[in-house]
């Protein structure tokens, strides 16, 4: 097999050659895929902790009860078990996992992002040490940690690389895709799974109820008239290889990874700056990696989280950067489906993105009868069948200024 | 994996006091005595950070500031101290490198006690951003007015060397004039409550835990404090104590084997004993230096300092393990031109 793709600079080709998901809209890729055509929420009223008094009282939350035998599930925090499950997957696809969930590749590097890792287990040890209770506190404390994700996950597929976390809040996701790729695409590692997850708890909901980021009504990514986000829980990872491996596996290559930006926003620590200029760097950046114009760009999957100074900010961003194209290319965000998850939405939305190149088509924005009108046509673009152009490209901002863009090409 | 590139300048923030010089002059580490989370359990003493120096309420006039936790402020007073001693250009694009142990517990865990208190009406919504991880990141470029990308690294001890590997990659690339690598931690009541439960305050035991920061100055060229090829093993996991020398083995496997490993002195019984055997130490550092505390990422990070200001002013190899409480080990290996760090 020959790959034609040119290297970058010193920087060689990224190739992305498995898929794992697991999310509210759905248990894999062509669940998540067709819940998100739908155009149909999937939010239930949140009763696993106590919410009493927040103005939203729901959430886009996994029923991930059937996912794993009972030990397991008792033993690991839930960003652990949504994490294993996308995972799996993605060995799966990848042609690496063996049998008795092994992976083929023991020395596999594997890359987690996530926000509050096992929040509901520092929760607990909070609580009961403040109790005076002695018993479990070391073993709360561990599953607490946001590392415990690589290295239960190692443990379970008898994995010996490096396990590593990163955490740059709702950026984490793409930021760890994205240096991945670049530490591949360096010549210095040949293969990387990664991914993020993330589970809800007490204090992320309650963290962004006071914040009065939640929607009391419906959230609407790029409405006028838009209120606020629906929190979701979820996970996803890839596994990305350099041109060597995949030629030497003979696998089939889903994408090419060949863009990365990354900016830190300054102007506040929860607030974007009005323009969307950290977004805009983050986003050239990645572009100009990629050797991709913007009038190449057929499909940007957003942030888009509803918030009003998100999405105004996130607007500004590609006007400056798309300028007159902006109109053709197709503009969505899917967290009125899969829910905000936070350090697992740069995973979530790169792999849903990489499912859109590989059909040639956007995954479609909500209607809306009130859009923010520079953006209208670019949302309307997103509900047509054919993209028009080679790249797709996957947006993501947070907390502390992080900002980060993905392009991804056909394989 | 091999990387060239100068340190241009080293900071710190420990129990032992300000700057690097605090580092290299035998200070003894600051121990105070601090709470746990168990309301009747006795008080036990960390390694502490002074927090009446005056350079805290100096920071603290930054409105952005005014809110933060004490870490944030030790890597920030850490940061800015290596960018003085790199002397970088005030436009200079800088990116932000930094590993995390426990991250924003103090605001964290306050955050969350409000929500236990009253609900959502114990939710402080000033504190709830402060709680990210990578928050620290954005007040310290954002109070030292520079620009540029930022990304946090957690984990045990080994997250300096995942730190290290994306501060060089970013180098590389281009898409920046210097990267900062830091580590930064706090202590905190529930903090406290683990290490008294792990048993660190038994009076046998020599460990307790600390605070504090550290920052390094990476360039491409320039004037360099040490230049040369560094060399990274970001890290393998073992499982019993048993395993944990295969897996320095096998890290160390990665480096010249000329290369001597740096110990210190002989280590307590366990893996870093184990490890200390395999490989000749170098004793010709000036050694023992004060114990200042366990830190994760900052503690390594402190040792690394002190390795790089007594190095020889001539070439000089030395490998520094990594030993994680995560069960993970790593090293940073470091194959020097010149070393001319000042105190």
């Amino acid at each position: 097999m020959a790959l034609t793709h040119p290297t970058r600079g010193n920087l060689r080709p990224v190739y992305v050659t498995g898929l794992g998901l697991i999310s509210a809209a759905g248990a894999d890729v062509g669940a998540a895929w067709a819940q998100i055509a739908s155009g149909q929420p999937v939010v239930k009223p949140v009763a696993r902790f106590d919410i009493r008094g927040c103005e939203c009282q729901v959430a886009a939350q996994v029923n991930d009860n059937d996912l794993l035998p009972a030990p397991l599930r008792a033993r690991w925090p839930r960003f652990v078990r949504l994490g294993h499950t996308a995972l799996d997957a993605a060995l799966i696809q990848a042609e690496l996992r063996g049998g008795e969930n092994r992976c083929l590749d023991p020395t596999l590097p594997l890359w987690c992002s996530t926000t509050g890792g096992g929040t509901e287990y520092g929760e607990t040890c909070v609580v009961n040490a403040r109790a005076g209770q002695r018993s479990g506190i070391i073993a709360s404390s561990m599953r607490y940690q946001a590392r415990y994700l690589p290295h239960a996950l190692q443990e379970t597929y008898g994995l010996r690389g490096a396990a590593v976390t990163l955490s740059n809040a709702c950026a984490s996701g793409a930021d760890l895709i994205g240096t991945a790729a670049n530490l591949v695409a360096s010549g210095r590692v040949e293969r990387i799974a990664a991914g993020g997850a993330e589970s809800l708890s007490t204090l992320l909901f309650h963290g962004f109820s006071c914040l009065r980021a939640l929607s009391p009504t419906t959230c609407r990514p790029f409405s006028v008239s838009r209120d606020g986000l629906w929190l979701g829980e979820g996970a996803a990872f890839v596994i990305l290889e350099s041109e060597a491996e995949v030629i030497r596996r003979k696998v089939t290559p889903l994408a090419q990874l060949a863009g990365y930006g990354q900016a830190t926003d300054l102007h506040h620590i929860a607030h974007p700056h009005p323009e969307g200029i950290a977004l805009k760097q983050a986003l050239e950046q990645a572009l100009a990696q990629a050797g991709v114009a913007p009038e190449e760009v057929a499909y940007v999957n957003t942030h888009g989280t509803a918030t009003p100074a998100n999405d105004e900010a996130e607007g500004k961003a590609y006007e400056r950067v798309f300028g007159g194209h902006l109109p053709r290319i197709a503009l969505s965000s899917i967290k009125n489906i899969t829910g905000h998850t936070l350090g697992a939405a740069g995973a979530i939305e790169a792999v849903l993105t990489i499912e859109a190149l590989r059909r040639a088509a956007p995954l479609p924005a909500a209607l809306l009868p009130d859009p923010i009108p520079n953006l209208a046509a670019s949302l309307a673009r997103s509900r047509e069948v054919r993209a028009h152009g080679r790249a797709f490209v996957s947006t993501n901002s947070g907390f502390g200024g992080a900002n980060a863009a993905l392009v991804f090409l056909p394989a | 994996m091999q990387f060239n590139f100068n340190i241009a300048g080293i900071g710190a923030v420990s129990p032992a006091g300000l700057g690097l010089g605090s580092l290299l002059d035998g200070s003894v580490p600051r121990r105070q005595n601090w709470p746990v989370l168990a309301p009747s359990a006795p008080t036990v003493a960390a390694g502490c950070v002074d927090p009446t120096l005056p350079c805290w309420a100096r920071w603290r006039q930054i409105p952005r500031l005014r809110r933060v936790g004490s870490q944030t402020l030790f890597l920030l007073e850490a940061v800015d101290e290596a960018i003085r001693r790199a002397n970088l250009p005030a436009d200079a694009t800088i990116g932000l490198s930094v590993a995390f142990g426990n991250g924003v517990l103090t605001l964290t865990r306050k955050f969350y006690e409000g929500v236990v208190r009253a609900g959502i009406d114990g939710a402080n919504p000033a504190w709830f951003p402060e709680t990210v991880f990578n928050a620290p990141l954005n007040h310290t470029l954002g109070a030292l007015g520079r620009t540029g990308p930022s990304s946090a690294w957690v984990g045990d001890a080994t997250a300096l060397a995942q730190a290290w590997v994306n501060a060089a990659l970013w180098l590389e690339q281009g898409n920046v004039d210097a990267v900062v690598v830091a580590a930064a931690e706090e202590v905190d009541e529930a903090m406290m409550e683990v290490s008294l439960r792990a048993g660190w305050f038994r009076p046998t035991s020599k460990v307790f835990p600390a605070e504090g920061a550290v920052a390094f100055v990476l360039t491409r060229d320039g004037p360099a404090q040490t230049q040369g090829n560094f060399h990274i093993h970001s890290g393998l996991p073992w499982r019993r104590l048993t395993d944990a020398p295969a897996a320095l083995a096998e890290v160390l496997a990665d480096f010249d084997p000329a290369w001597p490993m740096y110990a210190g002195p002989m280590p307590p019984p366990g893996p870093a004993r184990e490890a200390w055997k395999q490989r000749p130490a170098r004793s010709d550092w000036p050694a023992p230096w004060p114990y200042l505390g366990e830190a994760h990422s900052v503690a390594a990070g402190w040792t690394l300092a002190r390795i790089l200001a007594n190095a020889p002013k001539e070439k000089f190899a030395v490998v520094l393990p990594l030993w994680g409480a995560g069960h993970q080990v790593a090293a940073l290996g470091w194959e020097s031109l010149q070393s001319c760090v000042t105190r």
